[in-house]
């Protein structure tokens, strides 16, 4: 032994009058991280309830479970995620995921307990004490783990567009179509809120596994008319959908087109009707009106064994799909492909019959033993200010129409169009591009009483018709219109304040100080459109109206008459889908009602 | 690699070669061979490490695969052998005689997926699993979830709600 | 699959000649079940309760993945030691048995054999969601999923695994309810020892120990 080895011990006391590296208070004085995966929280007002959380988590600690307080709503199903600890390994995938961003994670390590069962929870409901910590696992900003950017739809460009009445949006491709279909977390928001509750996860499923017909076949369990659909609709189901939270929603309006424009007109039968077995009934049904809520309640009595016949007015079948919307939104061959196929499933029509005129209600009520009435909202409605009455002041409805069965409309240099909704945006595209073929220049200007902001028409329409150079100047009240000569020069308009009062009642007010003069050849208003029920004269005493004038019907589209069911956008609206939901549901009322007679 | 491959190709006769990188070679060989040309690359080709014997399940191909991967320790590349044998009558010959350490390679595959080797020390000696009375659980058709939650039963008290059956009893119940 | 030969029942024959049989399963081991340990006066079960809250041994065998997160405990660091925790090398010498994680129905059967060989009072703690409802493995063919059906578990801490500090802060809950009396594991496996014999021998099969090993 060395004087060193018996030395070395004592150098230990060197380090008496240092700090001790121990931590004094391991549990105050360690909190976790900035970016700790901790305990959950979550946000339960912005959480829309749709189960992505659930779906990714891989060891099933996540169910969605029903909450007081929380009401399931369009866009919302009402359902939170419930966590279980004794399944949680704080991946935080779920926190990811989340459509809103409102599941994350806080810096809280510490949970301890003797009974097992505490250990499963509702982060923001049941109260915790980490839910104040400002400092926890958000998602980071650098990766996504879903695509939140929409796969662009090709459409034709603006300088092509405005001379003629060629569709413009030239659909997906399959690459495109796939790729879009892969976006969908399938939370089933989207069912909840279209008003015919298509089965939307399901059909996009199939565009993903290739499976065409399928898709076909699940589309027309709720809708037979896909092709106009997927063009036209108002796609409630694009607003509530979970990705549109954080990104683009998903494009199921074409979606549904791309399945649709796969499955040939030829295969239509052989795809739709296979294994199909229908057992003719002995009753008869008669349909007023050709349009979505006439053509659905035709399809879906027919393939519940009803003989079908629908009048129509007009020379063409599809009421204000066809006479409404112009071609370049909703090109004829698409419309007829649909209609061909409900026709082809033995409804039979006549066209050119108007009831009330050439048939009257009670021949109908003795001849079938049940008429369904979807005649719609043909009828224009006027601003009624001086110089309404003029007869180069039009209806866009009355135009629209025209332009449809192919008949030539009056079309002058300068055109002022009063409105601010979407059939206001087709008038004034319409006629930008009759424009663009008579004089080869466009001058049309569209002024509604709404400002920008709360226009009613889908903003695409309003950039579209900009593009097309068409001039959209919101915010004015009509005045008057100005008639020289017995010409009409142009419109007066004040500066309008507010369209709605504190209660959302209509109830523009103006500013009269600030004027504008609109120079014009034509005027045409699209303030909105009214229904003709002229046909129902003769029995309207029996009939029971509400206080704005419309007809009172029950759950099943049923009036105060037994036999006489109504829809469309009469009763509800306006809207294809409303319109194709109601057929639908009034064509089982009636399968109901005549059952039990 | 290529001279060795050269080499192999002219005295054995195998299928489906793979390069996976610079210093990995893939190929398969018919279970006959197998021993011959494992005898063949230890000792006179220089490929005397047994890096690992690992085994998949083809069921739709009704075949398991074993992969033999060796090790040139001079040269420093790989070398891995697949033979195919059939799922219904697993049995296949045993390497200890090679390198002693595959007994353990092996008593485990005999375990998790059933293959036999005969003659291999301790091969039917439990490994992980004692006692274990349903089909080798490695396979493809044994469902464990089903076996964990009929045997460990898990936590009562918890149940999911399907989002799209939950909205539909809410908003539109009558509807279809 | 291969069974120890010398547990099995045989014949013997002795160096002097002597032949008998033996039954090592029930020679070797007494048939004892568990007792409930009553508590004493109060004012001294008090004092009791106080002395081993303060000097809690643990048993040093990591049976999971969550025992990587013990040795800190160990360092200056954190430093149990001034909170009067130790590891011990043998079930006799422990008072504290940390299951840390997942057990596998083989550990499973070791870790039953260590528990009934600790005296008592005992106490168990379960470390992370795996002892709560199965964790991470829930799905597997191997590990059990809910621990309180086997062993009686006082504390249980969550994480995956818990933190250095979340231990200390168990161990800290564990002190308080051994001082209120109400750390009663040991007791409770007495008390129900048939129903968590029965758990026990649904999921190890080849049952070759006593019924009590202690």
């Amino acid at each position: 032994m060395s004087i060193k080895d018996v030395l070395s011990p004592f150098l230990a006391w060197k380090k008496v009058f240092k700090d001790p590296v121990t931590v004094k208070d391991p549990f105050n004085d360690r909190p976790g991280a900035p970016r700790y995966r901790g305990f959950h929280k979550n946000e339960l007002d912005k959480c829309i309830g749709c189960g992505a959380c659930e779906e990714i988590c891989q060891n099933a600690a996540i169910d969605m479970v029903p909450v007081e307080g929380i009401e399931t709503k369009d866009g919302d199903s009402g359902l939170r995620p419930m966590v279980d600890y004794g399944r949680c390994c704080w991946c935080a995938l779920c926190v990811d995921v989340c459509s809103t961003n409102s599941l994350t994670l806080s810096n809280e390590y510490t949970w301890i307990d003797s009974d097992p069962d505490v250990f499963r929870f509702i982060p923001g409901y049941d109260k915790k004490e980490w839910d104040n910590n400002e400092l926890g696992w958000t998602k980071p900003k650098n990766y996504d783990l879903n695509n939140y950017d929409r796969v662009d739809m090709a459409e034709l460009h603006p300088e092509e567009r405005d001379k003629s009445f060629i569709e413009f949006v030239k659909g997906y491709s399959k690459e495109q179509a796939e790729a879009e279909a892969d976006r969908c977390i399938d939370c089933g928001l989207c069912t909840a809120t279209c008003p015919a509750h298509m089965a939307i996860p399901e059909y996009i499923k199939a565009i993903r596994n290739d499976d065409m017909e399928e898709g076909l076949r699940i589309m027309y369990e709720t809708n037979p008319l896909p092709e106009i659909c997927g063009r036209i609709c108002t796609h409630r189901c694009e607003t509530v959908c979970a990705i549109g939270h954080k990104g683009e929603p998903l494009s199921i309006r074409w979606l549904k087109r791309y399945i649709a424009d796969q499955v040939p007109e030829s295969k239509y039968k052989e795809v739709l009707e296979r294994g199909l077995e229908i057992t003719p009934k002995s009753k008869k049904v008669a349909i007023i009106g050709s349009g979505p809520s006439g053509l659905s309640a035709a399809y879906y009595l027919s393939r519940m064994g009803y003989a079908i016949k629908i009048f129509e007015a007009l020379p063409a079948a599809g009421g204000m799909m066809r006479y409404g919307i112009p071609e370049y939104r909703l090109p004829y061959d698409q419309i007829d492909k649909d209609i061909n196929y409900i026709l082809s499933c033995g409804v039979e029509i006549e066209y050119n019959v108007r009831i009330g005129k050439d048939i009257t209600i009670e021949q109908l009520e003795q001849d079938y033993d049940a008429v369904f009435s979807g005649t719609g909202l043909h009828l224009g409605r006027s601003t009624r200010i001086p110089g309404s009455e003029h007869e180069n002041v039009y209806f866009a409805t009355d135009l629209l129409r025209e332009i449809s069965l192919g008949n030539e409309i009056r079309v002058d240099k300068k055109v002022v169009v009063i409105g601010g909704g979407n059939v206001a945006m087709d008038i004034t595209r319409s006629l930008a591009r009759l424009q663009n073929k008579k004089y080869g220049k466009v001058d049309v200007t569209a002024t509604s009483l709404e400002t920008e902001d709360i226009m009613p028409a889908d903003r695409e329409e309003v950039v579209e018709a900009r593009e097309e150079k068409c001039i959209i100047d919101p915010g004015w009240g009509p005045k008057e219109i100005v008639i020289e000569n017995g010409k009409v020069t142009g419109l007066n308009v004040v500066k309008c304040l507010s369209v709605f009062d504190e209660e959302g009642r209509f109830s523009p007010k103006f500013d009269e100080a600030q004027k504008k003069f609109f120079p014009a050849d034509m005027v045409v208003e699209s303030i909105g459109q009214g229904m003709d029920l002229s046909y129902l004269e003769s029995i309207k005493d029996k009939l029971e109206f509400s206080d704005r004038g419309r007809i009172v019907v029950n759950e099943k589209y049923q009036s105060s008459l037994p036999w006489l069911f109504v829809g469309g956008d009469i009763i509800k609206g306006p809207d294809v889908i409303n319109g194709i939901a109601n057929g639908h549901t009034a064509a089982k009322g009636i399968d109901e009602y005549l059952s039990s007679k | 690699m290529n001279e060795i491959l050269e080499k192999i190709k002219s005295k054995y006769e195998i299928t489906d070669v793979l390069q996976k990188r610079d210093d990995l070679l893939f190929f398969s060989i018919g279970k006959k061979l197998l021993v011959d040309i494992l005898n063949y690359l230890k000792e006179l080709e220089g490929f005397t490490h047994l890096i690992m014997l690992s085994s998949v399940d083809w069921l739709e191909e009704n075949k398991f695969q074993l992969t033999y991967i060796l090790n040139h320790p001079v040269n420093k590349y790989d070398i891995a052998i697949r033979v195919d044998i059939d799922r219904d009558n697993p049995v296949m010959d045993s390497i200890h005689h090679l390198w002693i350490h595959a007994q353990t390679d092996q008593r485990e595959i005999k375990e998790l997926f059933g293959i036999d080797f005969p003659g291999s020390p301790g091969v039917n000696d439990d490994f992980v699993l004692e006692d274990w009375d349903d089909i080798p659980p490695m396979r493809r058709d044994f469902d464990t979830l089903k076996y964990a939650t009929d045997n460990f039963f898990p936590r009562e008290g918890r149940k999911s709600y399907d989002t799209k059956e939950y909205m539909k009893s809410k908003l539109y119940p009558d509807q279809g | 699959m291969t069974r120890m030969d010398d547990l099995k029942k045989r014949t013997v024959t002795a160096p002097d000649g002597e032949v008998f049989t033996v039954d090592p399963m029930k020679e070797y081991f007494c048939d004892k079940r568990p007792e409930v340990q009553e508590p004493a006066h109060p004012l001294l079960e008090k004092f009791f309760n106080w002395a081993r809250s303060n000097s809690l041994w643990v048993l040093g065998w990591g049976t999971g993945c969550g025992s990587i997160e013990l040795p800190p405990l160990t360092t200056p660091r954190f430093d149990m030691f001034r909170y009067g925790v130790q590891m011990r090398p043998t079930p006799r010498q422990a008072g504290v048995f940390i299951i840390s994680g997942y057990l596998a129905v083989k550990t499973l059967k070791r870790v039953i054999r260590a528990y009934e060989q600790m005296q008592g009072p005992k106490y168990i703690i379960a470390l992370g969601s795996c002892t709560i409802n199965g964790g991470m493995y829930y799905d597997s063919f191997n590990t059990i999923n809910r621990l309180d059906h086997y062993i009686p578990v006082d504390v249980y801490i969550t994480g995956c695994m818990p933190r250095p500090e979340a231990i200390l802060s168990g161990f800290v809950e564990l002190k308080k309810r051994i001082r209120a009396g109400k750390a009663e594991g040991a007791n409770d496996y007495a008390e129900r020892f048939d129903w968590y014999k029965a758990n026990q021998k649904k999921v190890i099969k080849g049952w070759d120990m006593p019924d009590y090993n202690w």
